[in-house]
């Protein structure tokens, strides 16, 4: 058994690093966590400089960790404009690669997933948005919720209704492209986030949006599979999200008590939160490199996968409280209390903890019936 | 004051507060709190809760204090702790002057705060400000102040012996972008020739201590509030949202976390009105406890209400913010946990 990470993903954590740590200022942070602004010029920086490079899963799981551990709402907000863009590659034709995922490629467009809606986000069978065959497109009605790049992205993946539900409630869901440029489009950027403000999160609104037939995303009928296959490779991206903020929490917590008096410095307690931060950061990590070995491999085991998503998130939380716990006034006047704010999105979003351990143990339960 | 007094003065404060404070929470999370609100919670009698009547305060006894700034956290932890230190900081401090007593009877009437210069035990002293008095004078600074656009700030000088100083005006100040109380807000401010009051010439720092000590059972009333306003909405969130054909609060890990909160937020409720009888290592644990459970109950809150829960409009998202906040500053480098320890033990102990 090898726990070290291949040579050229060791050079690209270097690089991402040292990008991030250059570029990544607490002022740039801190403006665009309160003006709620998203930083396309980074984005289309990190683009540039091949900071974010989807053709290698290693490489963008290492970059969102050390973007996310100098600062998360920038680090997410550069690596989020493809998010999605998996369900393209996995199922969709190549005209819908051709037409929209190559502009994502080539960072000349951003797009989005769009799932949840206003009655709900965890149970994704129960979505109400429908689209109704006319002739040889399809018309959208319905609203989503919370949607990442909601008010920027050129397009998004969006789960609707195509049949009404058999006996299985999943039954009847399908996946389609829907151009943010359509006519009945519209979109309401929702500000007041507790945290990761530098991110676009809208409401999506659709009233009688065309969408052509092609933009179907594999076959009809089939979008639940396709996009609980999307959530399984995605949420070890928000492990890696944890990770970084957990890691940050403990890197800057380490800096300010530098500084403190050698009693509070000193004392075991203090130095035991430290560790005990330490150790699940570690566990996250072995945790997460795990679960995306198998995921990476084409060999996925979602249960592992959930149990990193839900594990590094619950780390990142621990570990962003406890940074406050240790550094007090300091640190809640200061960057850290950004990374406070930013770690709770984790455990909510793309399958709340909760959901994860539905997951998790469903799997248990279906290995033990076997 | 009989039950029935209490509860008449608790729902009066809830009343308010409810149509009053909680309109006024979005506002005054990116301004402060402002002067027309406090003024208005003045008129109520609300702000110089533990205040003689002839300055202007209501005069409820210990345990009714700490039930209304219960209430009031459970709207606004921000209003709660900003009369929290009107009460058990400005009051014991102010009122042995005439000229103090002026004062308060302005505070009371919600027309003019008192802000406090934070000690953090932790840091060095440089770090935190290096306040002077030489011959009457003032020089330097403070930097962590609570409630820094005050017109009255109170401060420890660093001087040996330490005096206190309360200013007569209002201070140059520098705000920090602060995680929690924002109505409150945390900033550094100059003191130089600042006009001021001397409060204590000599044993400033024993005296801080000992009102920081007494400030322990608001600092848990206050928890305790922002626990039960947490979970109160997580509970009412959780009997009309369904999810998978099925209300939240039907799901056991939900009902199991949401129930057993509250229940515990009564628990102590029902003990605050005896803590005030208590000793200093029971007052101690108790804050300890409320502390933590607000941090708890606001986390699972947010989670409870998912998407919504991490959007300001919700309400419960600042109730984290709060909550971690007052443990930042009020539990600062363990300070209460070290307290408790040497209590027990009767001793110096838990330093190492
Ligand atoms: C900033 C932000 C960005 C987001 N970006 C996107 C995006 O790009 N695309 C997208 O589609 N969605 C996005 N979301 C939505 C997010 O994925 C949902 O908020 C999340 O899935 C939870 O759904 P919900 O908010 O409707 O909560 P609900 O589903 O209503 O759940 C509420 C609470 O109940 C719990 N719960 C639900 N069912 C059960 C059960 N059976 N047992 C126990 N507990 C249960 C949940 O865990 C949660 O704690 C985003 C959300 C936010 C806040």
């Amino acid at each position: 058994m090898d726990f070290d990470l291949p040579e050229d993903i060791v050079q690209h954590r270097d690089k991402v690093r040292e990008f991030a740590l250059k570029e990544f200022t607490p002022e740039i942070a801190r403006e665009h966590d309160l003006e709620e602004k998203y930083p396309d010029a980074l984005r289309k920086l990190a683009f540039d400089r091949g900071i974010v490079d989807f053709t290698s899963p290693w490489k963008t799981l290492v970059a969102i960790e050390e973007l996310c551990r100098v600062d998360p709402g920038l680090g997410i907000s550069v690596t989020v404009p493809y998010f999605g863009a998996e369900t393209i590659m996995l199922f969709g034709s190549d005209l819908l690669k051709e037409k929209y995922l190559a502009k994502v490629n080539a960072g000349k467009a951003m797009m989005g997933l769009a799932v949840t809606e206003p009655g709900g986000g965890s149970d994704v069978a129960g979505i109400k948005t429908e689209a109704k065959k006319v002739e040889d497109k399809y018309i959208i009605n319905g609203a989503k919720m919370f949607i990442t790049n909601g008010s920027i992205a050129d397009f998004f993946v969006m789960l609707v209704r195509t049949s009404k539900p058999d006996n299985k409630r999943h039954h009847g869901l399908s996946i389609f492209v829907v151009d943010s440029k359509s006519k009945g489009f519209s979109a309401n950027k929702l500000k007041g986030k507790l945290g990761v403000r530098a991110t676009d999160t809208a409401e999506l609104v659709l009233n009688n949006v065309e969408v052509p037939a092609e933009n179907m995303i594999g076959e009809e009928g089939k979008g639940f599979y396709y996009i609980m296959t999307f959530f399984n490779i995605s949420r070890i991206f928000v492990a890696a999200q944890g990770l970084g903020v957990a890691q940050g929490s403990l890197d800057r917590t380490l800096a300010i008590l530098k500084n403190r008096n050698e009693g509070y410095k000193g004392m075991e307690e203090v130095n035991f939160t430290i560790a005990d931060m330490a150790t699940r950061i570690e566990a996250s990590r072995l945790l997460t490199y795990k679960a995306a070995s198998f995921l990476f491999q084409f060999k996925p085991k979602p249960e592992l996968t959930s149990m990193a998503k839900a594990y590094a998130s619950e780390s990142a939380v621990f570990c962003a409280e406890k940074a406050l716990e240790l550094t007090g006034l300091e640190g809640i006047t200061g960057d850290l209390e950004r990374y406070f704010r930013d770690a709770k999105i984790l455990e909510i979003w793309e399958g709340t903890s909760e959901v994860e351990k539905l997951v998790i143990s469903r799997f248990l339960t279906k290995e033990e019936k076997a | 004051m009989s039950d029935e007094q209490r509860s008449m003065l608790i729902s009066a404060a809830d009343e308010f507060f409810s149509k009053n404070v909680e309109p006024a929470n979005a506002l005054m999370e990116k301004d402060g709190i402002s002067g027309d609100l406090m003024s208005r919670i003045g008129s109520q009698g609300f702000v110089g809760l533990l205040f003689p009547e002839d300055i202007g305060g209501s005069n409820v006894d210990a345990a009714t204090y700490l039930l209304m700034l219960e209430e009031f956290a459970r709207f606004s932890p921000s209003v709660a702790l900003l009369i929290a230190v009107q009460n058990s900081i400005a009051y014991p401090l102010l009122s042995a002057t005439v000229e103090g007593k002026e004062v308060l009877k302005a505070i009371a009437m919600g027309k003019r705060t008192a802000g406090i210069a934070l000690s953090v035990s932790s840091m060095s002293r440089e770090s935190v400000g290096n306040l002077k008095l030489e011959k009457g004078v003032l020089t330097g600074s403070k930097n962590y102040i609570l409630s820094p656009s005050s017109e009255t700030i109170i401060a420890l000088t660093d001087d040996k012996p330490a005096a206190i100083i309360a200013t007569k005006t209002g201070l140059p100040v520098k705000k920090y972008h602060a995680l929690g109380f924002r109505g409150n807000g945390v900033g550094a401010a100059t003191f130089d020739n600042a006009e001021h009051m001397i409060l204590m010439r000599e044993n400033g720092d024993q005296k801080m201590r000992q009102i920081f000590d007494n400030l322990d059972l608001d600092v848990a009333a206050i928890a305790l509030g922002i626990a039960k306003g947490a979970m109160q909405k997580a509970m009412d969130y959780s009997r009309v949202r369904s999810t998978f054909g099925h209300l939240l609060k039907d799901y056991s890990p939900v009902a199991f976390s949401v129930s057993s909160m509250l229940e515990e937020v009564s628990r102590l409720t029902a003990d605050l009105e005896r803590t005030v009888d208590l000793d200093a290592a029971a007052r101690k644990h108790f804050k300890i406890r409320a502390m933590d459970l607000a941090v708890q109950a606001s986390r699972q809150s947010i989670q409870t209400h998912g998407g919504y829960g991490y959007l300001q409009d919700f309400g419960v998202e600042k109730f984290y913010r709060d909550s971690t906040s007052l443990l930042a500053i009020f539990g600062e480098g363990y300070s209460d946990k070290r307290d408790l320890a040497d209590q027990v033990y009767g001793e110096k102990s838990g330093f190492l």
